[in-house]
């Protein structure tokens, strides 16, 4: 059964949107956890430093409900 | 004598016009490793307490490290040291160029000044020679005209140049000098030091080979360290090498680790419009990329603005501290408002955190009818108003109307206006605070909360609050490259690079006990001066007190109280009173001076 989610690319990882679009919907199988995710979008793990469900941070081993919102975030850097 | 040292140290006294050499002490150079180690270490043994920190008996060092000149990519970081002015603790900075490895060249680990000259003067060191010039005629220059002029009259284009302009020669309380036109180490003040000793510049030219121990191994582990680092640098996100620290800046925002709006915001929510000062945004102005000497990273860039009122044709890429401070903190998208004045900066002389986030207090107190837009020289400070953001930044560079109020921080700034601007005013202890939320870094592991209120030199981020940490930044190595060693080559691989570059066979354990040493040393400065843990405590906007009802870090409080007495417990520190135990100091060893401050009836000091 597939769900759909939405997901927003942030910042410099939005080479990987889909169509050009930082923020698309994207349907995923039932089960599919943030770190599927990343695979199914074809970016590579080391890329993404954190991401969030719903506007709270969250492992990436969480398991995707329908209609979770996921932003996805590159490594930070400092100054 | 210790190999991968220049093994001299020059000591000036300003008032008399007299340069000392001593040879460099082997047992603290092994002790203390460099950098601010070996820095602390001086001034906390020679200097009183309670010196005025613009006046003639506080010691002002540039101080180099031992992976500095010795071919160690990324071993370049010139460190600055002193009481600070503007916190009255101890203060260091650091930043890159080209003057520490050409200090180290021309024969000196460390300089130290003392005294106030009747003159404004210039050190000039080259190769083994040091000596005093007459700077009257740079007096007022800003620090480009100075290192041309310098460089002009002494014939020779390949000199390292640290420098003031006039907000150091004005003693603004957030003035830092200057390295080759575009490295600042801007935190703590010490460009007001340097102002106040009437020290223009000191200028390094040096030929000399740094000796090694095992030259041959030495090429072996950076061969391997360099492959090993050249993928995390140039392709692994964030990208270092294509972007510099810019690359992460709108994630930053989003995330909830840049502040946003004086701190009084979060996230996209409040400052949409992060990616217009962000990675590609910023390169698309890179004319150049540009590198500290040697540098495999080339993180920096030179940046030229075409046309419109920010037209500038040579001026630095900005960093993300300076794009944060100036940009979000600001609510202000403008990107070459944000070039301009981070010109101004480096032109003037002046730290870009303090300035922007001064700024961004001055903002905040209009917007609450605490200043006036008359008061405010006409000057309509709305938030994002980056014209006004441009003519505040040029008037406390200038040191010129309402300039004059906000030129030595928020703090002071507060302190001026009255009103209950205290309220509003970011700072820890004085030093307005950098560029990460420790909201958003504490609870992931990376310790800024403590670091922030808990550090020697509070409100800094480039620093560590592990044993380790500090044993790396006193090697000389900068921020980056000490990342990316850790992440691709091992964060217990530095004892093999010492040991080719120094021939002493240091174990992770006594690594350890250098981060220790230097830990307590720079404590037991602020101890003497009679700071206790109370004066030192982030605002509490700033620690969620209350937290953000919204946005990426809405509900996170953090409970200062608490992790700093988790962390002074496992430093082997007393968390009521901040001394290290007497045990952990003898055990350290090196630090006879302090235990006997500490614990055994001190004669020293005031």
């Amino acid at each position: 059964m597939s769900l759909g989610v939405q997901v927003k690319l942030n910042a410099l990882l939005r080479k990987y949107a889909l169509e050009g679009k930082a923020e698309f919907p994207l349907q995923i199988t039932e089960g599919c956890t943030i770190e599927d995710l990343i695979a199914q979008l074809g970016i590579p793990p080391s890329q993404v430093g954190f991401a969030t469900v719903n506007l709270k941070y969250t492992p990436r081993s969480r398991t995707l409900e329908k209609g979770d919102q996921v932003i996805l975030f590159p490594p930070l850097t400092g100054g | 004598m210790l190999q991968g040292y220049a093994g001299r140290m020059l000591f000036v006294d300003l008032s008399r016009g007299k340069i000392q050499e001593e040879p460099l002490d082997v047992e603290m150079a092994r002790n203390f490793l460099g950098n601010y180690g070996i820095g602390a270490k001086v001034i906390y043994d020679r200097q009183k307490g309670h010196v005025d920190p613009l006046g003639p008996e506080n010691t002002l060092g540039f101080v180099t490290g031992p992976l500095v000149g010795v071919r160690v990519p990324f071993g370049i970081r010139t460190v600055v040291v002193g009481k600070s002015p503007l916190t009255g603790t101890w203060g260091d900075t650091s930043s890159g160029g080209g003057f520490a490895r050409e200090l180290k060249k021309a024969g000196y680990d460390a300089v130290f000044f003392t005294g106030i000259s009747e003159k404004p003067v210039v050190l000039w060191a080259s190769d083994g020679q040091a000596k005093l010039r007459p700077a009257d005629h740079l007096w007022r220059l800003d620090t480009t005209q100075t290192e041309e002029a310098l460089r002009k009259e002494l014939g020779d284009r390949r000199v390292h140049i640290v420098s003031i302009g006039s907000a150091g020669e004005k003693c603004s309380l957030i003035a830092c000098p200057i390295i080759d036109q575009y490295h600042a180490p801007g935190r703590s003040g010490l460009g007001a030091v340097m102002g106040s000793k009437r020290l223009k510049a000191v200028v390094a030219r040096g030929t000399q080979e740094i000796p090694v121990a095992d030259g041959e191994r030495l090429q072996k582990i950076t061969r391997q360290a360099m492959q090993a680092m050249s993928a995390h640098i140039r392709s692994d996100p964030p990208e270092i090498s294509k972007y510099g620290t810019c690359g992460g800046t709108a994630a930053s925002v989003f995330s909830g680790d840049c502040p946003v709006k004086n701190w009084a915001g979060v996230g996209e929510e409040v400052f949409k419009t992060a990616e217009r000062i962000s990675d590609e945004s910023v390169i698309a102005y890179q004319v150049r990329k540009d590198s500290c000497p040697g540098c495999p990273a080339a993180c920096n860039g030179i940046v030229r603005v075409e046309s419109g009122p920010y037209a500038i044709q040579k001026a630095a890429k900005p960093e993300y501290e300076t794009l944060g401070a100036f940009g979000a903190m600001l609510l202000n998208d403008n990107l070459e408002s944000i070039i301009w004045c981070n010109h101004i900066c480096d032109r003037y002389g002046l730290d870009t955190i303090s300035v922007g986030c001064t700024i961004a207090f001055a903002m905040e107190c209009y917007e609450k009818g605490l200043i006036t837009q008359r008061e405010a020289d006409g000057l309509d400070l709305r938030w994002g108003n980056h014209g006004a953001i441009v003519a505040l930044t040029e008037k406390m560079a200038r040191r010129e109307g309402f300039g004059v109020v906000l030129a030595d921080g928020a703090k002071v700034a507060a302190e001026r206006i009255g009103r209950g601007s205290g309220a509003y005013a970011m700072h820890i202890h004085g030093q307005e605070l950098p560029m990460h939320d420790p909201k958003f870094a504490q609870p992931r592991g990376w310790p800024l909360g403590v670091a922030y209120q808990t550090d020697a030199t509070p409100g800094r981020h480039t620093v560590s609050t592990e044993d380790l940490g500090r044993a790396y930044n006193a090697t000389g190595m900068c921020d980056i490259g000490q990342w990316s060693f850790r992440e691709s080559v091992g964060r217990d691989k530095l004892g093999e690079l010492l040991l080719a570059v120094t021939g002493v066979e240091y174990s992770p354990e006594e690594l350890k006990a250098v981060g220790g040493r230097i830990g307590c040393i720079r404590q037991a400065f602020n101890l003497r001066e009679g700071f206790s843990p109370p004066d030192f405590r982030m605002p509490d906007r700033v620690t969620g007190h209350p937290p953000f009802q919204t946005g990426p870090l809405a509900g996170v409080s953090l409970d200062m109280d608490a992790l700093v007495r988790e962390h002074f417990q496992s430093m082997e520190w007393d968390p009521e009173t901040d001394r290290p135990s007497r045990e952990l100091l003898e055990r350290l060893g090196g630090l006879e001076e302090v235990i006997t401050d500490l614990y055994g009836g001190c004669e020293r000091g005031d």
